[in-house]
């Protein structure tokens, strides 16, 4: 038996993470999303008002 | 502005911070008591017969979606503006008739959230700010105005809903004002988020009005009237957050949101700091669940003004108290849950009164902030009812439906422009 933890964060992670699974090596999914993509202008305007 | 390009941006953004707690704080310290139920010509300040509010941003009778043109056209009838669907279409595209958003008017309400002046609405006072907010009476769910629904009996509903059960309740609730944000605080521990359960706080309203309204005309027929309708509260905690976030709103330099509301072909918001400007995206289709015989391609895009409850950290940001709610809308206790979550992490602060016993106790998210929403992507999301596309058939299920972003990006630009960012 394996214990350990799994980032899914890759297209077909899910699959891979099912495989394991069946493998009886004790995985735990954690959520993961991927980085919001901001238009250039909005970007600029919350950089702005980081402090 | 006069100033603001003299300020430096971590002025501005000093100035945000306590602009967002100056707004947040007035959520908090507001009051929302029902002192009365009235014709909407009486109380709504600029009321008038040729005005009909509807739910959502500023939309043309032309461009309205098939349920809120029914919806329009069952209100003339209504007023005996005209005899039939037909001569109601001609009347309300002859120009004759002005369309305005529910919210201009301090006023929230449910679907089409269709008024007209006879109408009558309940009234709730915020008296910390000397301000009133109103809606119209809930119909009950189905075949109904509100849903596109029309049909002799809901006119006939209707009308009895203007001639005995409104009076009634005027003169229950005037022996005996009721005060909603403590009904809302109290359901809000027995499973009720305020968009889409209104299990609890129906009752307990039923339980406050119960003495009075049995001294009335409506008498045993009104108190029935009540029980029979689980959203009966609908109606209520709408006006009840317009009276409570209204005040917050028109506050130089913050982000907090106002409004949040659809009409069916666009999703509009709008931000404190911006005040009476519309922000508005695509209002989806929201994805749940079916009644029986219905299915994704009967349902219509999300409409109604209900997303005034998410304003004030209510709704999906309540959806943690609320487990039962996400089986009806198709979703898990994990996304219940998440959507709360998600809340805190575009909330300005949490409700001192809107208290989540599974969370020990926390408030719920308050203070939408368009910086946050930016930030993360995370949009406000409401447990919704989802009406049919065809005119007449009323609700057909229930989902959860989202803000579109495209709005918050706008507003932020115009944020950017109007304070010298």
């Amino acid at each position: 038996m394996i214990e350990g933890k799994l980032k899914v964060f890759t297209v077909g992670a899910e699959w891979f993470y099912q495989e394991m699974n069946k493998q009886d090596i004790r995985l735990y999914k954690i959520d993961w999303a991927p980085p919001v993509e901001l238009p250039k202008d909005i970007s600029d305007i919350l950089k702005a008002l980081r402090k | 502005m006069t100033n603001s390009k003299e300020k430096t941006n971590s002025d501005i953004s000093d100035e945000i911070e306590s602009a967002n707690e100056e707004a947040v704080n007035r959520v908090n310290k507001g009051k929302a008591v029902l002192v009365d139920f009235a014709p909407a010509k009486k109380v709504i300040p600029g009321m008038k017969d040729d005005l009909i509010l509807h739910a959502g941003p500023p939309i043309e009778y032309k461009d309205m979606i098939p349920a809120m043109k029914v919806a329009v056209q069952g209100v003339l009838i209504l007023e005996n503006r005209a005899k039939n669907l037909e001569e109601a279409d001609k009347l309300a595209s002859s120009g004759e008739i002005e369309f305005r958003p529910n919210h201009e008017f301090s006023s929230a309400a449910p679907m089409g959230g269709v008024t007209s002046a006879s109408m009558y609405v309940a009234v709730v006072e915020n008296e910390s700010f000397d301000n009133k907010a109103y809606c119209n009476l809930h119909e009950g769910r189905g075949k109904i105005l509100r849903f596109g629904g029309y049909s002799d009996e809901i006119i006939e509903r209707l009308r009895w809903m203007n001639d005995i059960l409104g009076p009634s309740l005027s003169k229950a609730v005037k022996r005996k004002p009721i005060d909603l944000k403590v009904i809302t605080s109290k359901a809000l521990a027995m499973g009720d988020e305020f968009h889409q359960r209104f299990i609890a706080s129906s009752l307990l309203f039923l339980k406050e009005i119960l003495d009075p309204l049995l001294d009335t005309e409506a008498g045993a027929e009104g108190v029935d009237f009540i029980a029979e309708r689980e959203q009966f509260f609908l109606n209520l905690a709408m006006p009840a957050a317009k009276a409570l976030i209204d005040p917050a709103d028109g506050i130089d330099y913050s982000t907090v949101v106002t409004r949040l509301t659809r009409n069916g072909v666009g999703y509009g918001i709008g931000v404190s700091g911006l005040k009476g400007e519309w922000f508005v995206g695509p209002a989806e289709i929201p994805k749940g669940l079916y009644f029986p015989g219905y299915s994704e391609e009967d349902a219509e895009h999300d409409f109604g003004d209900s997303a005034i409850t998410e304003t004030i950290g209510l709704g999906g940001y309540a959806s943690a108290a609320a487990p039962a709610v996400t089986r009806f809308v198709g979703g898990t206790v994990k996304d219940a849950n998440q959507m709360t979550m998600d809340g805190y992490k575009v909330s300005v602060s949490e409700s001192r009164d809107f208290l989540i016993p599974n969370l020990n106790f926390r408030g719920t998210p308050l203070g939408i902030d368009i910086i946050k929403v930016n930030q993360t992507g995370l949009v406000p999301k409401s447990n919704t009812g989802i009406g049919g596309k065809v005119p007449g058939v009323g609700q057909v299920g229930a989902g959860i439906s989202r803000a579109p972003i495209e709005a918050f990006r706008d507003a932020l630009r115009a944020y950017a422009k109007k304070y010298g960012i």
